[in-house]
């Protein structure tokens, strides 16, 4: 007796005290970034989350909703309210304001920080539900543990990644726990419930495609096995209705769950089970064997009359068909070829084979197990378990980013598969028996048995003596297993600390002695521009930066990262990859007055807009095919270069003049650039529209100015070369030739 | 009168030793000092005190527009060569000295109207003159925003030439026998000034004007100066401090919110990064800040440096002997018209600064107005107290007056009613107003058990809650499972 508790109740202080714990870790593991840097946003899409946020704070919800974003796609503007999911920005808003009320002045900042965090805590715990109703509360505790420090999961939600996904995930787990309760229970709570934490997914992220898919298609499966009943009807039907009717609310969903092809299948799923519903009622009153033929038959006539309708429907315009981003997942080359600015996003590439492991490490051996384990008990659970796996590896193979969605799922599998072992391999029973037995013994009979499967105890206890159970094999077992289990927190540690902690709006490197020195380039510039620029005025950059731009230096974008608008976005790149004339020209049309552009040669920053160049040529090409052209850029041999050998079009371009301008003297002749390995021929460059305005101290982003109109209504050119005073008789000379030929 | 100009910074500042004289046929207890008003405006400091003694008289600002100006010719006789002024308070009249021959009114040269132009400051001495009497006392004043950078603008290298108007003469209502104006620049390089014929010496960096002989009250003539100064001119248009009193942590917080412009020459063309690197040696002579540096207080601890979007990585704290020393580069070096906004804070042991007078009860906060930034003026400085919660009976005294104090209330963490907040504001503060303020307070030790009560009293609540919770039933009907 601990604690004067019975055994009931010390399971369930331990349960809770190892599930705080698990969430310590896991909130703990988050926090690299915040020790080594600061408490800062990290990355591109959290600075717009972050930016909205505060909107929220400092107006009201109504005025968030109704929010028009007119310093961002300038001239067009962004109706924010109505484009975006407002779940994580209503979420910390919330937290801010009780915490307001409660006169704790937190900083809106640090609560955005540590919302993902946070929330890998509550992810863990419902981990540990959702697998206490798969197998036990004991491999709960493992997928808790797992999920808490799985590195798929951590990539997506370390302090400062204020992102959609990080709470998106806890809410997917959760939607799917309480969707496995309710259908075990057959309770319409649970099933309210279900749609309750199934809308506020909905308003936190895209991803909720996910559940309005996996949930049918987990009843579609169920229906097949002849396992429909009353309590799958019960479940599946509130949810359904009171989760679509919810989700509609929300504006940038609207009327999709009716009129598109993604959420069509929850909806036939829907007819289905009522039909089946109807003709069960109607069986239980006239039962017999053949009506079971019949009624499968029907259900599966049906299915195929209702797909072939929805097709049909698609088709005539009534129902939207897929869209880009959703081919992109059946066929990974469609984006490349249709949709550059998709593929353009590193995190949409398909999945390289190694990162299973470097997510995963161990669990994605282990997943496999959990699945046969799963199979081997097959209750309605199970199957769910059983498909989840099945679509997110598959969607995990197609896409970097869905990797997230695996995670979950392979630490639950895992859980599964490790308690599975633990549970036969530490059985105290089995040990008490072991220790009467004569131990030389079982050390040679060890090599004689092949693993015996699983464990039932009646074959347990007449192989008493032979076999691996002995104590010592079952010791190197156990031994062999704890090792794997503290690898596996080693590595993920390891992973954490260096691939996924870093805010990358912060470069870091070390001094020789090794103390850390902080490359802080881009917060140099923005807040350069934040300070010391008009507040009105517009800066053009690649939409990468658009959403930094917006909330470090808060100044008018041209794109950002949202690109709801690929035209525009193409016309940036066309910008940046025509020549001065052209650009400017464009520039003035978009009120343009700074330009920022980075540029990694100095330093070696591989990330730069050069080595981006390339995405903005072919976006750009896509929507003005005459004007810019792929090949032009390339050699004849067909390399990309910046050297001597770069093409005329290339260096005309802006972008390559606003990166290498005023380079080569700063190494007294020719420059080296250090990115990309070349030497810069040694050919001064010369801008005339536009003049460098701040270059940050490691030359990574430099901002230019676009030069207003000439005041004699020359031409920029002919302005700059008047000053420069070369040209100007040159000129004079042509353009007499000119009027004598004309 | 002896003036003496100091034009070596971006401060002007101006010393006048006057000698003055009682020739009224009553004794008179002050003296009125005239400022222009488009001076006044800039005005951060006026000090006066008695030569001999070292002693400081009162200087307050006499508002003059509510008076009304006669002329008294019948005591125009009595005056001749120094001064007098009276007001007499029955009537609100002032009657001035003058010197013989002259018209009344006597404190214009030229019409009534320029009345509305000057501001007088009334000195009051510590004691009365009588007729006759002579009193010697030195005038001090010193003035942000007098220097204009001209040329506007300037290459990124370039220097820094700096315009100087003022007045040949020294300020004074009274006649003036004899007076010298003694201007001090930073360097030998000047580029031109005001020349009057055989009243000019120019003696390397100082330019001294005079003597000259018997000016009417209020004379002017323009004085000029054109000459090089190589320095960045900071200002700092708005600092807030807030300062946080603990008990219970015996903590004291203080964090200081900077907006700072470079108010120097403009840049010609754009920053060129380029440029900056290669010229090591013109970027250490360029008027541009890259670094600034701070003392704080010797046990200051947890020394941040931030700005609105993160921490700024490129400073460095140094401890001395008897103080910290913070140095931080801002972002980006700061050209003439550039901007830059920071905050800083620290922790330092309360009882550094505030201390129990056993005697009253009472608790006292000694702490200077501003900590000392070097070479910068602040347009607007916010000094925000905020005093334990349950503090009561304050009282704030400072060395000098500050344009508005209010009080209020602040809430912060786990507080119940709320601390006592002070809220001073100031305009136009020098680095020489970096004397200490002191707030007096009483605070009971029960105060100390506020936020432990605060506290359990929220969890007793929470588990109470749940007591009651958990012996309720929800469901509808009888559950099964419980029996």
């Amino acid at each position: 007796m601990v604690l004067g508790l019975d055994v009931q109740n010390q399971a369930a202080l331990l349960k809770v005290v190892i599930l705080g714990l698990i969430s310590f870790v896991a909130i703990a593991s988050r926090l690299f970034s915040i020790i080594r840097f600061e408490s800062v946003i990290h990355e591109f899409d959290p600075w717009f989350n972050y930016r909205a946020t505060r909107y929220l704070v400092s107006t009201s919800f109504y005025e968030f909703w109704n929010w028009f974003d007119e310093r961002s796609w300038y001239p067009l503007g962004r109706v924010v309210g109505g484009t975006v999911f407002p779940g994580l920005m209503v979420t910390s808003a919330t937290i801010y304001n009780i915490l307001h009320a409660l006169n704790f002045p937190v900083d809106i900042r640090n609560i955005c920080v540590l919302l993902a965090p946070a929330f890998s805590a509550f992810t863990a715990i419902s981990a540990y539900l959702l697998t206490a109703e798969i197998k036990d509360s004991s491999a709960g505790l493992l997928a808790a543990a797992f999920i808490g420090i799985a590195p798929g999961y951590i990539s997506r939600s370390v302090a400062g990644s204020y992102d959609n996904e990080g709470i998106a995930i806890f809410l997917l787990m959760f939607t799917f726990y309480l969707w496995i309760k309710g259908l075990k229970e057959g309770s319409a709570f649970y099933g309210a419930l279900t749609a309750l934490f199934y809308f506020y997914m909905v308003a936190a992220w895209g991803g909720y495609v996910f559940i309005i898919n996996l949930i049918p298609l987990h009843a579609f499966v169920l229906i097949l096995m002849g396992r429909f009943s009353s309590r799958l009807y019960v479940a599946y039907s509130s949810f359904y209705v009171l989760g679509t009717l919810m989700s509609m609310q929300i504006p940038f969903v609207g009327f999709q769950p009716t009129r598109t092809s993604e959420h069509m299948a929850a909806l036939g799923i829907f007819g289905i089970l009522q039909i089946i519903a109807f003709v069960e009622l109607v069986r239980s009153h006239l039962a017999s064997k053949q009506f079971q033929i019949l009624f499968k038959s029907f259900i599966v006539f049906s299915f195929f009359t209702m797909f072939f309708a929805l097709v049909l429907l698609t088709l005539g315009g009534y129902i939207a068909p897929w869209t880009g981003r959703f081919y992109s997942l059946w066929d990974t080359g469609y984006a490349k070829k249709y949709i550059p600015i998709i593929a353009s996003v590193s995190e949409h590439q398909p999945t390289a084979w190694p990162s299973f492991f470097f997510d995963l490490e161990m669990l994605i051996f282990l997943f496999p197990v959990g699945i046969y384990l799963c199979f081997r008990e097959l209750r309605d659970e199970h199957v769910f378990v059983i498909l989840y796996g099945i679509t997110a590896s598959y969607f995990a193979g197609v896409m970097v980013r869905l990797m997230l969605t695996l995670t979950p799922i392979v630490c639950v599998t895992a859980a599964v598969a490790v308690s599975h072992l633990l549970d036969l391999y530490l059985d105290i029973n089995n040990l008490e028996t072991e220790r009467s037995v004569d131990k030389s013994e079982s050390d040679n009979k060890g090599k004689h048995k092949k693993l015996k499967e699983g464990g039932s105890r009646s074959s347990l206890n007449q192989s008493k003596i032979f076999g691996i159970r002995s104590f010592d094999t079952r010791a190197t077992v156990l031994i062999f297993f704890y090792f794997f289990l503290i690898i596996f927190v080693w590595h993920c540690t390891w992973v954490t600390s260096n691939a996924y902690s870093s805010p990358s709006i912060v470069l870091a490197s070390s001094h020789p002695d090794g103390s850390q020195f902080i490359i802080d380039d881009f917060r140099e510039a923005y807040y350069w521009l934040r300070k010391n620029t008009d507040y009105n005025s517009k800066v053009m950059s690649w939409w990468d930066y658009g959403y930094q731009i917006a909330g470090m230096a808060d100044r008018t974008t041209l794109v950002d990262n949202n690109t709801w608008n690929n035209t525009h976005i193409a016309t940036v790149g066309k910008a940046m990859a025509s020549s001065e004339g052209v650009a400017y020209q464009i520039m003035r049309r978009h009120d343009v007055s700074y330009v920022l552009v980075i540029f990694g040669g100095l330093l070696g920053y591989s990330g730069d807009d050069i080595n981006k160049f390339l995405w903005m040529i072919r976006i750009a090409e896509g929507v003005y095919p005459d004007e810019v052209k792929e090949g032009n850029f390339f050699t004849p041999r067909g390399e990309y270069r910046v050297d001597d050998e770069a093409t005329p079009t290339m260096r005309n371009s802006i972008m390559y003049k606003m990166s290498y301008h005023n380079y080569n003297e700063l190494f007294g002749g020719q420059g080296q650039d250090r990115v990309r390995g070349a030497r810069l021929s040694s050919e001064k460059i010369k801008l005339s529209t536009l003049e460098e305005a701040y270059t940050t101290e490691n030359w990574i982003v430099r901002i230019y100015k676009v030069k207003e109109l000439d005041n004699l209504g020359r031409s920029l050119e002919q302005a700059a070369a008047f000053n420069s005073g070369k040209k100007r008789r040159r000129s004079k000379i042509k353009s007499t030739r000119n009027s004598k030929n004309g | 009168m002896h003036r003496t100009i100091d034009l070596t910074s971006s401060i002007v500042r101006e010393t006048t030793s006057f000698a003055a004289q009682n020739i009224y046929n009553e004794s008179i207890g002050e003296y009125y000092y005239p400022i222009p008003k488009e001076w006044d405006e800039h005005l951060s400091f006026i000090e006066v005190k008695e030569r001999k003694t070292e002693q400081y008289f009162e200087v307050e600002k006499a508002d003059f527009n509510s008076l009304k100006w006669v002329a008294s010719s019948k005591l125009s006789d009595q005056f001749e060569n120094t001064f007098v002024m009276h007001i007499s308070n029955e009537t609100n009249e002032i009657i001035c000295g003058k010197p013989k021959n002259f018209k009344w009114p006597l404190l214009h040269t030229s019409s009534m109207n320029n009345c509305s132009q000057i501001q007088y400051y009334k000195i009051s001495f510590n004691r009365r003159l009588d007729p006759e009497d002579k009193i010697k006392f030195t005038v001090t004043t010193a003035f942000t925003h007098m220097l204009t950078p001209y040329p506007k603008e300037i290459a990124q290298t370039g220097r820094q030439n700096m315009l100087f108007r003022g007045n040949q003469y020294g300020n004074s209502a009274y006649y003036t026998a004899q007076q010298k104006t003694v201007v001090k620049l930073p360097s030998v390089v000047i580029i031109s000034y005001s020349q009057p014929t055989g009243f000019i010496t120019n003696n390397r960096n100082m330019l001294e004007y005079g003597l000259f002989d018997g000016k009417e009250p209020n004379s002017y003539e323009e004085l000029k100066i054109h000459y090089e100064l190589q320095q960045s001119i900071l200002t700092v248009k708005g600092l807030r401090r807030d300062l946080e009193i603990s008990h219970w942590g015996g903590n004291l917080a203080i964090e200081e919110h900077f907006n700072l412009t470079q108010e120097g020459a403009r840049l010609k063309d754009n920053f060129s990064r380029l440029e900056y690197h290669k010229n090591v040696y013109a970027r250490q002579s360029s008027i541009m800040t890259r670094e600034l540096s701070l003392s704080l207080p010797v046990h200051a601890s947890n020394v941040y440096y931030r700005d609105e979007i993160g921490n700024v990585s490129t400073s460095h704290l140094r401890y001395e002997q008897d103080k910290a020393v913070l140095e931080f580069k801002p972002r980006y070096p700061l050209f003439g018209g550039w901007n830059y906004t920071w905050y800083y804070g620290y922790n330092v042991p309360a009882g550094d600064f505030v201390r129990y007078h056993s005697e009253s009860g009472r608790y006292i906060l000694n702490i200077p107005f501003i900590n000392v930034l070097p070479r910068v003026t602040y347009d607007k400085v916010q000094v925000r107290i905020i005093l334990p919660e349950g503090a009561s009976n304050v009282k704030v005294e400072t060395p000098f007056p500050v344009d508005k104090e209010s009080h209020a209330v602040h809430k912060t963490y786990l507080d119940t009613i709320g601390r006592y907040l002070i809220v001073l504001d100031k305009f136009n503060v020098l680095n020489d107003h970096a004397k200490n303020i002191q707030v007096s307070y009483t605070y009971s030790s029960f105060e100390l058990l506020r936020k432990p009560l605060a506290v359990s009293t929220c969890i007793l609540g929470a588990f109470l809650l749940s007591m009651i919770y958990s012996r309720m039933e929800f469901g509808i009907g009888k559950s099964e499972k419980k029996s």
